[in-house]
């Protein structure tokens, strides 16, 4: 069940963008146990990229494919299946219900949501020596209202 | 006596305090609570002035000046001491008021000029103060002997020197002095003395009248006996001097281990380490909160409180097609099965080679293709509704991530603040450290090195003293023995030799009554010494009171601790601390109760090394009310906070007053508040036990429980 989730994403690219990972990468992630770091890997930064691009409710257009960096494929979501099911709910937001069976514009949706989601990234942990920190903090910023 | 209050005026660094006592029959405790150098010794040495001026200072404090060492130079200052106490003199109590006057004038280093003193003594009469009759000091030395007041006014440390000491010939002296002192034993001794000169004259009067034979013998008598006396003179005044230069090198020595902090660089390192080992366990949560942080941002939970908006709108999109029943799609499985039975649900034939036939396999075709679409939408309609009813429930529940966030970035800042402090504490400590005194500890080591030099000389000279008396004293036998040998052998004057042997007899009955009265006492003494002792600690197994049978005084004056098993442990080195502690309080206590003496009771860091039961049981004991045949007493406990912590229920039920002293010179390190005065300064508040205010209020004070006061 959960590798049959996956498998139309497997041959997917993904992608985060050449400047965000240049800057960001070393900062960001880390396979370190001790949590400084707030993302263990890139698939984390993208993930949570796309999930704060949907918090904003903010598509931005791809930039041209040299300004952006592959780190992974999708075969990659099969680890956390429920990421999957998130982006096709998102991309049902967006786009109706037969964007389902386009699993690249399914990604593609994600991606945009992405880019929207590194620009804020960028803007909140830029300089920060405590980026779990300063991350936690700054979502007060996009979470709904309770 | 009972005293009410004391002043103090320019007295070192207590530049106008005042203490109230406690004299409340049933309430007879008065707490004065201060920390290391916040003046429980400059309290007790001022007490000792007022009362006796510099004579009553310790030995090795009589020149030391008065005024505070960070006084003016060249600028006088007036330092005066008032203390108001109350005794009964028969016929009910009188107030008097003893107020000691000096002006001292500061010239640098420890050099200084002292004026005349002023000594007023007055007593309360209905019309109001009078001057007592007679000087002051020789009236009040009536009420109060200078000779008690080392058992009256002493400190923790110091009754310690009844079971410490250079030797044990030392500490039986100690012992036999503070007996006689308190007992009042002195003037027999006295006596015995003036007989023993007596009897001396009369020898050489009968010598005289019977000849040269008798006159020889009773020369060489006289002579080895003056030897002996101007010997004895000799060791007494070595033996003094050894005991002034012991508790000389016992002062150096305290001040050296105050100056270098060794007593209190054990607790510095151990709070360092206790902190250090705090702050690792503090960062140690701190990566463990990081790491929940870390875990919480990656989560399925984020995802739907950051992007529920988006994420229920997909859902709600599956979830109208399968309102609407077209998820899950069913509509392949019935065309193949028309198929397969040739029938089309409406009739129609649909057999092999039928027209309608290739119309409905193009339908099912048709149906596979959006199939794939619907078998997706339900796979993610399934996975999604699991989703959102966890999402859900989390929110009923309060631990949505928005919830845990919340929870995770309070702890990080709890955390963090605990980690700032243990950082600056651990950074005040090592300051402390390292803010010890080189120099002084160079200087005091140096006195220190010169204290223990002459100590050996005299204790040199006392034992090469020693050896000649012995001799003498053989010598003495022989020459006493030739003596009446040859007043027998002789004709002398009867009546003389008469008198003499009724001296002779009045000397031996004197010796005797002094001997008897004194095992009397020591009895006494040892009695009530061993009751007191055995309550605080002989029924304390962690203190192994168990192997405790008794305490008592030998006939030779040394304080005997004696085990289960017939034997017996040296009180200076074979009993722990608290049990030292208690075994000198013991005694202190014993000849102030045998001595019925009503003089107040004071002592500075009495509870040092003591803790638990045995704190709890010495307070108990030592602060009880008396019986209502017991005269009244007072005692006044200068105690630092750690000393009193445990047993500050007890102290509340027996105090019937309570003061805070705290010195300037702790801010910032452990005082609070600056008192924005720029010299070192001690002031008292009216804060007991469990209170702090702008004064007295130290750094985890209210860790400890303590309360602001008012507040």
């Amino acid at each position: 069940m959960m590798a049959e989730i996956v498998t139309p994403y497997t041959s997917q690219d993904l992608f985060l963008t050449r400047a965000f990972d240049d800057e960001f990468a070393n900062q960001l992630v880390s396979r370190s146990v001790d949590g400084r770091q707030p993302f263990p890997r890139k698939i984390d930064v993208w993930w949570v990229a796309i999930v704060v691009g949907a918090a904003i409710g903010h598509r931005s257009r791809l930039p041209a494919s040299d300004k952006l960096t592959k780190f992974n494929t999708g075969a990659i979501l099969g680890r956390e299946p429920w990421r999957v099911t998130n982006l096709e709910l998102l991309a049902l937001a967006s786009e109706g219900e037969d964007i389902i069976s386009k699993p690249s514009d399914v990604v593609r949706i994600g991606h945009e949501y992405a880019m929207t989601g590194l620009d804020w990234l960028a803007d909140k942990v830029r300089g920060s020596s405590q980026p779990t920190i300063t991350l936690m903090t700054a979502l007060a910023e996009i979470l709904p209202p309770k | 006596m009972q005293l009410k209050y004391a002043e103090f005026h320019n007295f070192k660094l207590l530049e106008n305090v005042r203490l109230e006592f406690s004299t409340n029959r049933s309430l007879p405790l008065t707490v004065i609570r201060a920390e290391n150098g916040s003046g429980k010794t400059s309290v007790l040495w001022a007490l000792l002035w007022g009362f006796y001026g510099t004579r009553g200072l310790p030995a090795g404090a009589h020149e030391l000046r008065l005024t505070s060492s960070a006084a003016p130079i060249d600028a006088p200052v007036d330092i005066q001491v008032i203390v108001e106490f109350e005794r009964d003199d028969g016929h009910g109590k009188t107030a008097y008021r003893m107020i000691r006057t000096v002006q001292e004038t500061p010239r640098g280093g420890d050099r200084f000029e002292r004026g005349p003193v002023k000594v007023r003594l007055l007593r309360r009469t209905p019309a109001g103060l009078v001057d007592v009759d007679g000087d002051p000091e020789a009236v009040v030395a009536k009420f109060l002997p200078p000779r008690l007041k080392s058992i009256f006014f002493t400190d923790g440390d110091d009754v310690q020197r009844f079971i410490s000491g250079e030797s044990i010939h030392g500490r039986q002296n100690r012992v036999h002095e503070a007996i006689r002192a308190l007992l009042g034993l002195d003037s027999l001794g006295v006596a015995r003395d003036d007989v023993e000169n007596v009897v001396a004259k009369l020898r050489r009067e009968t010598a005289k009248s019977a000849g040269s034979d008798l006159e020889s013998a009773e020369k060489h008598l006289s002579e080895i006996t003056e030897a002996i006396a101007t010997k004895t003179t000799e060791l007494d005044a070595l033996t003094e001097r050894r005991s002034r230069i012991a508790s000389e090198k016992a002062a150096i020595q305290k001040e050296l281990n105050e100056v270098r902090g060794i007593g209190n660089i054990d607790e510095i390192n151990a709070e360092i380490k206790s902190r250090e080992g705090e702050l690792a366990r503090l960062e140690s949560a701190e990566d463990a909160i990081l790491t929940s942080m870390r875990i919480a941002i990656n989560s399925q939970d984020a995802s739907w409180a950051l992007a529920s908006e988006s994420l229920l709108s997909g859902y709600d999109i599956l979830n109208g097609l399968a309102d609407r029943r077209i998820i899950p799609g069913t509509s392949i499985e019935v065309l193949t099965d028309r198929l397969d039975i040739g029938t089309c649900i409406c009739g129609t034939d649909i057999s092999d080679g039928q027209s309608a036939r290739a119309h409905v396999e193009t339908l099912r075709s048709e149906q596979r293709k959006v199939s794939e679409s619907r078998s997706r939408q339900t796979q993610t309609f399934h996975a999604a509704r699991m989703g959102r009813a966890t999402y859900q429930g989390q929110l009923e529940d309060r631990t949505d991530f928005a919830h845990r966030r919340t929870e995770l970035l309070t702890q990080y800042a709890e955390n963090r603040d605990a980690i700032k402090n243990a950082g600056l504490r651990i950074e005040v400590l090592k300051e402390k450290r390292a803010g010890i005194d080189e120099e002084r500890v160079r200087t005091l080591a140096s006195r220190l090195e010169n204290a223990e030099r002459k100590l050996t000389d005299v204790s040199e000279s006392i034992g090469r003293l020693e050896g000649s008396l012995a001799d003498l004293e053989d010598r003495a036998k022989l020459a006493t023995d030739a003596y009446e040998k040859a007043e027998r052998a002789s004709k002398v004057n009867q009546t003389l030799r008469t008198k003499r042997l009724v001296a002779e007899d009045l000397k031996t009955l004197i010796s005797n009554t002094l001997s008897v009265l004194e095992s009397q006492y020591v009895e006494r003494v040892s009695t009530r010494m061993n009751d007191m002792f055995m309550e605080v600690v002989g029924s304390d197994p962690e203190l192994a009171g168990a192997v405790f049978r008794r305490v008592c005084l030998s006939d030779g004056f040394d304080i005997m601790v004696h085990t289960i098993g017939d034997g017996h442990l040296d009180p200076d080195f074979e009993v722990n601390g608290a049990s030292q502690r208690a075994l000198t309080l013991s005694f202190i206590w014993a000849l102030m109760e045998v001595s019925g003496q009503t003089a107040p009771r004071i002592i500075d860091t009495p509870l040092g090394m003591t803790a638990g039961g045995v704190k709890q049981r010495m307070v108990e004991a030592i602060t009880r009310p008396p019986s209502e045949s017991d005269p009244p007493f007072q005692v006044v406990l200068l105690l630092t906070r750690s000393e009193l912590r445990d047993i500050e229920t007890l102290l509340e039920q027996r105090a019937g007053a309570t003061q805070t002293l705290s010195s300037n010179k702790d801010y910032p390190v452990d005082l609070t508040h600056d008192w924005k005065v720029e010299y070192p300064v001690i002031r008292a508040c009216a804060c007991n036990i469990r209170q702090f205010c702008d004064v007295c209020q130290r750094r985890y004070d209210d860790e400890h429980g303590l309360i602001a006061r008012g507040g």
